[in-house]
């Protein structure tokens, strides 16, 4: 399944939430969370990666993966940590909003 | 964060490679990763790593997408370009240098040009504020502008005006150390005003207006006249004979008040009774000679003080009779010195001719650049087919130009400045004798307005020569460009036809125009005044001292003969009367001055016919007249002028000295020159008897000593005793040299112009033809196989560039005859002048004729065999 248009920057930054991960791990752990249901396309993965490195909401490092090669970890900044708060608020409120019209209307 | 984005963009451009290492290895990991799991899934090592591929998506546009990430694309893409457009020139650096020589020769003349424009229009007064200054004048109920009178000055200055400042002028001529020069009289008011210190010593104060000779000298008189003289502060100097003492020089770049004359000194007001002839300033007789500038007080709309103006004034003249009166005032800016209605219209004139040539240089380059885009065909048709987009391309054949303008935009300004001081040298050569004492020139130095023009005008010609084939270029099919074969449509182009035809018309015209002007300088130096000049000199004396002057010229020894003249012959315009010859006949306006009967034989005219005037004649001023021949045959033509009568009808406005009433002519003189220019009316004029006394008439002597040294010593003498006596004194024969001197200089800048545009136009002709030729070698190669004769193929390549040749003439022809007609309007010369004409244009066709078959030779050595088997 294709993700909506946008919404690749919020999972990336709600993956990045707890630890540090590589742009694979990234893209595994979306997948394997959703068991399977959204699919990262991989080709999309690294610019969106860049663009929020360039807004300041990750920053990102070279550190030894786990299977001991070198790999770039993204990790959240303050600012992205704020600006992963306030887009899952906002998620919530259109999500719910959704439903609702789906339920009801 | 922008800091963050900083830091990264600048890693990105300043450390592209090591951020492209890292992309790399960010991506291969990826790969890997991927290529690992699908082993798992049980798929062969080759096979996992191709589906890898794949799901990572196709070539490298997961690449291209995080490069555009960096936000840097259009800084990457500019050095790109500018990477590669050096590179270009690299491997033509011929065509590189063609170029910008071509684009400086140019930009350098325009830039020449607009230094001397920005120097004498443009540039600010160099004083405090000029923004708030203004120039006043009214006009009296029968329209004729009119200055201000004392008492109205010391009224404006005392009364509660909208002016924090005032101050009145006048300027003057007068002879310093004996040598002419222009002088201003100031009042108190006048420097405060400028608000600009003196170099050395100081301004007048309010205690020097009580009539001490006093000066302030400029810093150009105080270099030229007195050598820079330290000590130059106290020092008395010569100043129409009186001895005043200098109290300061002003700075190099001080303009004072006024625009239009660079000032020599400036005097207070209260000693123009010593530099001025006619009624004291200051005196009972109030001259209406002041020129007041004021200074607009602090949030005073010009509107609001303008009308408070008006009021004042119609209260200073409601005394006055009723056509005496004011009707409006009016407030000069002195912020701008734009020139107003014919003035502006000439100086544009003279202008445009510079840009023309810009253009035509630009034109050159544009073919030039057709040219190489047209053998860059397939390379940008690959380009093109490989996803390049048409404005990407547009951009780096922009980016191509203006790396090409720059430079050329710095040997220009070298080039601009070497001109100017070229010119200047062959001014300073070639100035004829006393003219050289009359001509200012303003300091000529760059500012700021020489490089923001140079800047806009560099740009210009980029946009010109870079966008204009660019478009061309990049507007083409792709599967022929690809092919090699060349698009028909690209070969003839009309934009190329159309730029062959301006240059060759921008240079026609300049030639032709040098020609008129050539041939004009040349009427006047050949043009026979009909005078004998050589040992006369012209002398002006004060009125007060005319009488004592009278009498120690004729003791004077080495003096033949003494005349007077109401009119300085050759230096000014004669005024003219209307008059009648005969009962029926028609109203003729003829020209008139008034000359003591030694005038004639003074300057060798002839009498052709009757007699010339008696002395008593002369001294009763009785109603006889000498004509000149022309005026005779104007007149009575075929019939005898002497004993006929003449009738003048009295103009309304009765001028003083204006004749009127019945006068008998006695005598018919040869034809002279009659004034400064040859006008239409011919050598017309009508001489009336006056005697040495004349007031406000020129004397003229006949000197045995060579003129210059005689000058010195009727100088000497008149001065001696008498200070002040002389107001000028001129040889003759300085006018006589300066007549044609404005005609020589115009025809050396259209020649150098023409000259020029002449050149841009040849090689622009050449590069053409050159091109038609290696364009069309193929189909030239199948006709000379086919038996075309040499002639019929080079006239094939030669023709259609003669036949825009033509037309260009033909329009270069029509401009000339619009733009000399204006400037006929200017200046003495003959807009149509046949010789002129057939002369330019057969330079500028002998010109595109030998550029057009220069290259067309070259067909002859196309071998069909070779030229059919090629490609």
């Amino acid at each position: 399944m294709n993700l909506l248009q946008g919404t690749l920057d919020l999972l990336i930054l709600r993956t990045l939430k707890n630890d540090p991960l590589h742009g694979w791990a990234i893209s595994e752990r979306i997948q394997q969370v959703s068991q399977d249901v959204l699919q990262v396309n991989q080709g999309s993965l690294y610019p969106a990666l860049h663009r929020l490195e360039h807004k300041g909401f990750i920053t990102a490092g070279w550190a030894t993966s786990e299977l001991g090669r070198r790999a770039r970890f993204y990790r959240l900044t303050a600012t992205g940590r704020k600006q992963l708060d306030l887009e899952s608020e906002s998620w919530e409120t259109m999500t719910a909003a959704i439903g609702k019209v789906m339920k009801l209307a | 964060m922008p800091w963050n984005d900083f830091l990264l963009r600048s890693r990105a451009l300043f450390f592209r490679k090591s951020a492209e290492r890292d992309l790399e290895e960010e991506l291969a990991f990826h790969v890997d990763m991927q290529t690992r799991k699908n082993i798992e899934t049980g798929l062969t090592p080759a096979e996992a790593r191709r589906r890898a591929r794949i799901q990572f998506g196709v070539g490298d546009s997961a690449k291209e997408e995080c490069r555009d990430a960096r936000g840097i694309r259009f800084i990457e893409d500019v050095v790109q370009d500018v990477r590669y457009a050096l590179r270009g020139f690299g491997r033509a650096p011929l065509f590189a240098l063609g170029v910008i020589g071509t684009i400086s020769l140019g930009l350098g003349w325009n830039t020449a040009a607009f230094t001397i424009f920005n120097a004498y229009v443009l540039r600010p007064l160099a004083v405090h504020d000029p923004g708030s200054l203004y120039e006043l004048g009214w006009v009296d109920r029968t329209g004729h502008d009119r200055q201000f009178n004392w008492d109205q000055y010391r009224n404006l200055q005392s009364s509660n005006s909208p002016f924090v400042q005032v101050s009145a002028f006048m300027p003057y001529s007068a002879r310093m150390e004996g040598r002419p020069t222009r002088g201003l009289l100031v009042d108190a008011g006048y420097f405060p005003m400028t608000g600009v210190p003196p170099l050395i010593g100081r301004t007048p104060l309010p205690e020097d207006s009580g009539g001490q000779p006093v000066v302030v000298l400029s810093y150009g008189a105080w270099q030229t006249r007195f050598a820079a003289d330290p000590h130059i502060v106290g020092r008395r100097i010569l100043l129409q004979g009186h001895l005043f003492e200098v109290l300061g020089v002003m700075p190099e770049t001080f303009s004072g008040l006024n625009r239009h004359f660079r000032f020599d000194l400036w005097t207070p007001l209260a000693t123009s009774g010593m530099l001025t002839d006619g009624p004291g300033l200051l005196g009972p007789s109030h001259p209406e000679d002041l020129n007041v500038a004021v200074r607009l007080r602090d949030g005073v709309d010009v509107r609001q003080a303008q009308s408070e103006l008006a009021t004042w004034m119609s209260n200073m003249t409601a005394s006055l009779p009723l056509k005496q009166r004011a009707s409006t005032v009016r407030m000069a800016s002195l912020a701008t010195n734009m020139p107003r209605g014919q003035k502006l219209i000439s100086i544009t004139l003279i202008l445009i001719p510079f840009a023309a040539v810009l253009l035509s240089a630009c034109a050159n380059v544009i073919n030039m650049m057709l040219a190489r885009a047209l053998s860059r065909q397939r390379e940008i048709g690959v380009r093109l087919s490989l996803g390049a987009t048409r404005p990407r391309l547009i951009r780096q054949l922009f980016v191509e130009a203006s790396l090409l303008a720059m430079p050329a935009a710095i040997v220009s300004y070298i080039l601009a400045r070497a001109v100017i001081s070229l010119c200047l040298r062959v001014i300073a050569a070639t100035l004829p004798g006393n003219l050289a004492d009359y001509v200012r020139i303003d300091p000529l130095a760059a500012d700021i307005r020489v490089f923001v023009f140079l800047l806009i005008a560099a740009v210009i010609s980029a946009v010109l020569f870079g966008l204009l084939p660019a478009m061309q270029a990049t507007r083409m099919d792709i599967v022929q460009a690809t092919r090699g074969e060349l698009n028909a449509a690209f070969r003839s182009s009309r934009l190329r036809n159309g730029l062959m035809v301006a240059q060759i018309a921008v240079s026609a015209t300049l030639l032709i125009i040098c020609g008129v002007f050539i041939r004009g300088a040349n009427r006047m130096q050949r043009l026979e005044t009909g005078m004998r000049t050589r040992d006369v000199i012209s002398i002006e004396v004060q009125e007060t001292s005319r009488a004592r002057a009278l009498s120690k010229l004729a003791d004077a020894p080495g003096l033949s003969l003494i005349a007077s003249a109401a009119h300085a012959p050759l230096d000014s315009r004669l005024p003219a009367a209307m008059a009648v010859g005969n009962e029926h006949g028609q109203s003729v306006r003829l020209p008139y001055t008034f000359t003591s009967p030694a005038y004639l034989p003074l300057f060798g005219v002839p009498l052709l016919q009757g007699r010339n005037f008696t002395d008593q004649e002369a001294r009763s001023r009785a109603a006889v007249v000498i004509v000149s021949q022309s005026a005779a045959r104007k007149i009575w033509p075929g019939g005898n002028a002497v004993g006929q009568s003449l009738r003048f009808t009295p103009v309304e406005d009765g001028a003083l000295g204006q004749p009127h009433g019945a006068v008998q002519v006695i005598g018919v003189a040869r034809d002279t020159v009659v004034d400064d220019v040859d006008a239409d009316e011919g050598r017309t004029v009508v001489y009336f008897p006056a005697d040495l006394q004349l007031s406000g008439s020129v004397l003229l002597a006949r000197v045995q000593d060579r003129p210059e040294i005689a000058e010195r010593k009727i100088a000497a003498l008149l001065e001696a005793d008498d200070p002040g006596a002389v107001e000028r004194i001129d040889t003759m024969q300085t006018f006589v040299d300066a007549r044609d001197y404005p005609y020589r200089t115009m025809s050396w800048v259209s020649a150098a112009l023409g000259g020029i545009a002449l050149l841009f136009t040849l090689s622009g002709i050449y590069g053409v033809v050159t091109w038609a030729v290696e364009q069309r070698t193929k189909e030239i190669g199948v006709r000379v196989a086919m038996g075309a004769s040499l002639c019929a193929v080079v006239g094939l390549v030669a023709g259609e560039c003669l036949r825009l040749s033509t037309l260009g003439i033909a329009i270069g022809a029509a401009f000339e005859l619009i733009i000399a007609g204006i400037l006929s309007t200017q200046v003495t010369i003959k807009p149509f002048d046949p010789v002129a004409c057939l002369g330019g244009i057969l330079i500028v066709l002998s010109v595109c004729t030998t550029a057009a078959l220069l290259p067309a030779r070259r067909v002859a050595s196309i071998n069909p065999n070779a030229t059919l088997r090629y490609d």
